[in-house]
């Protein structure tokens, strides 16, 4: 390894922008190998666990038009909690973590695009041959 | 730690790599590529399902009312807890443990099943009630659920045609989703044989990680798929199947 160190020098120096305060020094190399701690999987899948829980206290009472946002809201909560730590985007250099953010920026385009043609058209009075 | 890695990996590092860190770099940056493209195809289906929902709120409240969310519920226990079986087989690998490796590849893969399992029940339901469009479609035209269709109309606002729709769209992502766990089923079942091998020792643990990242996607997409699909109405203990 020694002798290719040069090679990701460049990401070393990069690396040290995000630090997370916990002194590994594991961002000191893009590609260089961490070992999550079992007790850090433990506390995400408690985590998780009582997520899955609030989302149905949360379907067990009517709120109205609160019902799907607050749903998303928790389920956003859970998948994020997913990829940030048993898919170690914390631990994972800035190029992986853009692709990853990259995906739903895409979907989000898809997304805002699709829904404000169905949704907003009736409001300027264009025709809606779907209706 | 690391350089122990590296100097044990010689021979698992492939020619056009400069080193095991930059192979791992481009492993992990092409699985999240192909992560991406899968997020891609998912999110077609999420915007029909978004679309077709803002059209039909009331399709959407009554086709939910068919699911059992007591199943549902349990599936996405057990789905969570194989993404926690699975980061712990990839930690596994990473400490070099054969034996626990081999213990939560077969965790997961049996939740997997576990999970495609209670989905088949599920199914077998809906066919039996004639709620599969297409093929077995007639739980409105039955007489002793004939008299539902007033109900959806007073209540939800909706047709049996409408339901339908809400039908054709759960089972297209419902299905897609489950061809995604039967393909990790295949390899994570590949994967226990050579972990019996011992083809993930000697600091070659990253395909193992690799696969993860797929298995917790279909996790990803499942912890989306439970409230858009069985919780629509809410839930309400012992309430109306």
């Amino acid at each position: 390894m020694a002798k290719h160190a040069t090679t990701h020098s460049h990401q070393a120096s990069g690396g040290h922008g995000h630090h997370e305060g916990h002194g590994h020094g594991h961002d000191a190399h893009a590609g260089e190998h961490h070992i999550v701690p079992v007790s850090t999987y433990l506390a995400v899948i408690s985590f998780l666990m009582v997520l899955l829980i609030l989302t149905l206290v949360a379907a067990a009472f009517d709120l109205g038009a609160l019902n799907l946002p607050i749903a998303m809201v928790i389920a956003v909560a859970k998948a994020a909690a997913v990829m940030y730590f048993f898919m170690h985007l914390k631990w994972s250099s800035k190029l992986v973590r853009l692709f990853a953010t990259i995906a739903f920026a895409f979907l989000a385009i898809l997304f805002v695009f699709s829904l404000n043609d169905y949704i907003g058209r009736g409001w300027v009075g264009m025709p809606t041959p779907w209706k | 730690m690391a350089s122990e890695t590296h100097a044990a990996g010689h021979g698992i590092l492939h020619h056009h790599f400069d080193d095991l860190g930059q192979q791992r770099e481009s492993n992990t940056l092409g699985m999240w590529l192909f992560l991406a493209t899968e997020l891609m195809m998912f999110g077609g289906l999420f915007l029909a399902y978004s679309i077709y929902r803002w059209q039909f709120p009331g399709a959407f409240h009554a086709g939910s009312q068919h699911l059992n969310i007591t199943l549902g519920t349990i599936n996405t226990f057990v789905l969570l807890a194989s993404s926690f079986t699975m980061a712990m087989a990839v930690h596994s690998a990473a400490t070099g443990n054969k034996q626990k490796l081999l213990f939560y590849l077969i965790l997961t893969w049996l939740f997997g099943a576990a999970f495609l399992g209670i989905k088949a029940v599920e199914w077998t339901t809906d066919w039996k009630e004639g709620l599969v469009p297409g093929f077995h479609w007639f739980y409105y035209q039955e007489p002793a659920n004939a008299a539902k269709v007033p109900e959806l109309f007073n209540q939800w606002a909706t047709t049996p045609d409408q339901v339908l729709l809400y039908f054709v769209v759960y089972f297209s992502m419902t299905g897609l989703h489950a061809i995604h766990m039967i393909v990790g089923l295949g390899v994570v079942g590949w994967y226990i044989l050579l972990a019996a091998r011992n083809q993930f020792v000697g600091g070659n643990d990253q395909p193992v990680e690799i696969v993860g990242l797929y298995w917790h996607l279909i996790d990803i997409i499942w912890i989306f798929l439970f409230p858009l699909l069985y919780l629509v109405a809410g839930f309400h203990p012992g309430g109306p199947h």
